[in-house]
């Protein structure tokens, strides 16, 4: 283990990780009640390759699958199947430098496409039906060796609005905080109000407090 | 001893017998046992257990009568002389000395006499003195007497200064003198056998380290119990800033080397922050930051290293009572603020954050690759459900959907904000119901003014709920029971009027 390790530093690389699913035409394979062909991948966030820096991927498939341990060891990292039913799978990076920890993703795999509420839709959309999350893998205090690589290559950046090809830009990331801070915001005002109240009652209490015992007496 | 009494010794039970006098021990032998009972233990126990075990014993052996010489010896009070005394001395002494057929007439010297054991000192004669032995302050008498005083006292300093009678001399003096002498005449003397080197160096002597030490050892014994608490206290702040040091000295070049990233980038705004915190404390912190980050890089490490060393140095040194607290944040604050900056600064530029991933910041990742959602604490067991229905009414999802590191940040604060306003919010619902408790029980009072209530209030909460919950049935159970049902009460439980209660005012 002698690695060293560059000390104070902290490599950020976004990922995206999600599924395409489409339907199946029924008329291709009329004996499997497989419905929908998917395919599960993780890759850089502009559709980048991750391996110069993953040494290889498990995709842990729901128990029905054959070989539900499916290993991917180079890029492009995916994995293409047909079935009926969602499930949650996990996704296990293992990078080149071996002293490094895998980490595990874990994804809801998505076939069907659904309304804002939750409800399928039930109109026919044959458009593809994706599913895909934005991370950041961080790698503090990198190795040597995985320094090299991973300065060497660019580390893809945020484009700043979203586009066809990627979902996650700089403007979505800024509406999200927005979002949040819009939140924070009302809950700090909620918070004034509660505390305000709080006063309130507090004093309300002692005054009350006060005239029982002198009642009392 | 009659096997009665060794019966008796070991307490164990007596052989009944039809002898009066067997009787009459036995009897004894019996009540003894009674009284004897030990307290501690219950009468059954002891009954069961028998009592205090037998004492081991070794069984009488049969001792054989000694064989005594028939004859008695001749012992014979004799004179003579110890040789281990010296030459001069001309002690008599005398002692019993056995009568043996061999040892007549023998004296073969005091048997102790070889136990005298001397140090053989170095003899120096007058030629070798003038030669190499010559000292301004000692003369050749005082030498000779000195070394004499050595030869009769083996060397024992202290005795030999206690003895020292031609000047006031210090030990050190003496033995300074004795050492330099001896390594002298070791020197010049023609090599021996044995490790001559050796030798020389087991005769040196520095009297100024000798001295020094001595003072040192007698203000070690002499210190008073606060003194030593204050040292072992002074040591334990040296040790931990020790262990911190390093840590500090890391994260202040990671700062400094940020820092002159960042000055690259936006050299105004740097200035700009610095100059609102204006406490003394950081004034030092940053005046210490200013200069170095003016500084060429070379020479940036080694600002950091003093004043990393400088902050070891003042705590070392001084006393810690004046010290201590505003030293510790003295550390402490100077890299708070920087980190503060760190932190105000990238939120404020998070497009050029992207374009450069790779920063020297201060993550509380540990090592290793971690994903960030994953990084994100979650709420209290009890409290998920709600946090994150609150968050739906937000209009967001249980994690963000973007979490690089600025919205991860507010997402955790939002998280905490939610979690503190429901607190707040059931911490008022409960004091709202007090207060409603209350108040209905004071309006009961003023209604009624009986002793009743007043009573109920006496008895505390406990008893302050169970008269709500009275008064909250009898007012459901309408107005005119009111007046019935706590008239009833004042009969059974009053003891103090309403008349009492006015009288007491």
């Amino acid at each position: 283990m002698s690695t060293k390790r560059t000390k104070g530093v902290t490599i950020v690389y976004p990922i995206v990780y999600g599924n395409v699913a489409t339907l199946l035409p029924q008329k291709k394979v009329p004996d499997s009640d497989h419905t929908h062909k998917w395919t599960v991948s993780v890759k850089g966030i502009n559709g980048q390759e991750i391996g110069h820096f993953v040494k290889k991927v498990t995709f842990k498939l729901h128990e029905t699958y054959s070989n539900p341990q499916r290993i991917v060891e180079h890029p492009p990292f995916e994995i293409t199947e047909t079935g009926w039913g969602e499930f949650e799978l996990s996704i296990k990076l293992q990078f080149i430098e071996g002293s490094e920890k895998p980490v595990t993703l874990y994804h809801n795999l998505r076939l069907h496409s659904y309304e804002d509420d939750g409800s399928i839709s039930t109109s026919s959309k044959n458009k593809p039906v994706q599913s895909f999350q934005y991370d950041e893998l961080v790698f503090t205090d990198p190795p040597e060796t995985l320094y090299q690589i991973l300065t060497m290559h660019p580390i893809p950046t945020l484009p700043s609005k979203p586009s066809p090809n990627s979902l996650y830009s700089l403007q979505a990331e800024q509406d999200e905080l927005r979002k949040i801070e819009e939140a924070y915001r009302k809950v700090q005002e909620q918070m004034t109000i509660y505390k305000n109240k709080n006063d309130k009652i507090t004093k309300e209490l002692e005054e009350v407090k006060a005239e029982l015992e002198r009642t009392k007496k | 001893m009659t096997s009665n009494d060794v019966r008796d010794i070991l307490e164990l039970h007596h052989k009944p017998s039809s002898s009066t006098d067997s009787l009459v021990p036995s009897k004894k032998a019996n009540k003894s046992e009674k009284e004897r009972k030990p307290e501690g233990i219950p009468r059954e126990l002891f009954q069961l257990i028998g009592g205090p075990p037998p004492i081991a014993f070794v069984k009488p052996a049969f001792k054989a009568k000694p064989n005594l010489r028939k004859k008695a010896v001749h012992w014979e009070w004799q004179s003579f002389n110890n040789q281990g005394r010296g030459q001069d001395d001309q002690l008599t002494l005398q002692h019993w000395v056995k009568c043996t057929p061999t040892s007549e007439s023998e004296d073969s010297g005091y048997w102790f006499a070889e136990y005298n054991k001397k140090i053989d000192i170095l003899k120096y004669d007058d030629e070798e003195y003038e030669k190499y032995l010559t000292d301004k302050d000692w003369t050749k008498e005082e030498t000779d007497y000195l070394f004499s005083l050595c030869d009769k006292y083996d060397l024992r300093f202290i005795v030999i200064h206690d003895r020292y009678e031609y000047k006031d001399r210090s030990m050190e003096d003496l033995k300074d003198r004795y050492y330099s002498v001896c390594k002298k005449l070791l020197q010049v003397r023609p090599p021996e056998g044995s490790d001559k080197g050796a030798l020389i160096a087991m005769n040196t002597y520095d009297k100024a380290k000798e001295e020094k030490r001595k003072k040192h050892m007698c203000a070690l014994y002499l210190r008073s119990p606060e003194e030593i608490k204050e040292e072992e206290a002074l040591l334990e702040e040296y040790e931990r800033i020790e262990q911190n040091e390093k840590k500090f000295a890391r994260e202040r070049e990671n700062l400094l080397k940020l820092l002159s990233f960042q000055e690259l980038a936006q050299p105004k705004r740097k200035k700009s922050l610095l100059s609102g915190p204006t406490t003394p404390t950081m004034e030092v912190g940053s005046s210490n930051f200013h200069t170095s980050a003016e500084m060429p890089k070379k020479n940036r490490r080694t600002s950091a290293s003093s004043v990393g060393s400088a902050v070891i140095e003042a705590t070392f040194l001084r006393s810690y009572k004046i010290w201590e607290i505003p030293l510790r944040s003295w550390v402490v604050t100077p890299i708070t603020t920087m980190l503060h900056v760190i932190h105000i600064l990238p939120a404020q530029s998070p497009a050029e954050v992207h374009n450069t991933p790779i920063t020297a910041r201060k993550e509380k990742f540990p090592q290793g690759v971690v994903v960030r959602s994953s990084k994100i604490p979650l709420p209290k067991q009890t409290m998920i459900i709600k946090v994150q229905k609150t968050l739906q009414e937000f209009g967001l999802g249980p994690r963000p959907s973007i979490p690089t590191e600025t919205v991860c940040a507010r997402w955790v604060d939002l998280q905490k904000a939610i979690q503190t306003l429901l607190d707040v919010k059931k911490a008022v619902e409960k004091a709202d119901h007090e207060l409603k408790a209350k108040k209905a029980l004071l309006q009961k009072i003023k209604q009624n003014g009986l002793g009743n209530a007043s009573k109920s209030t006496n008895a505390g909460d406990a008893g302050g709920k169970q008269s709500d919950a009275a008064t909250s049935v009898t007012g459901d159970g309408g107005g005119s029971d009111e007046s019935n049902v706590p008239a009833k009460r004042e009969r059974i439980t009053l003891t103090t009027t309403p008349r009492d209660a006015k009288r007491a005012r």
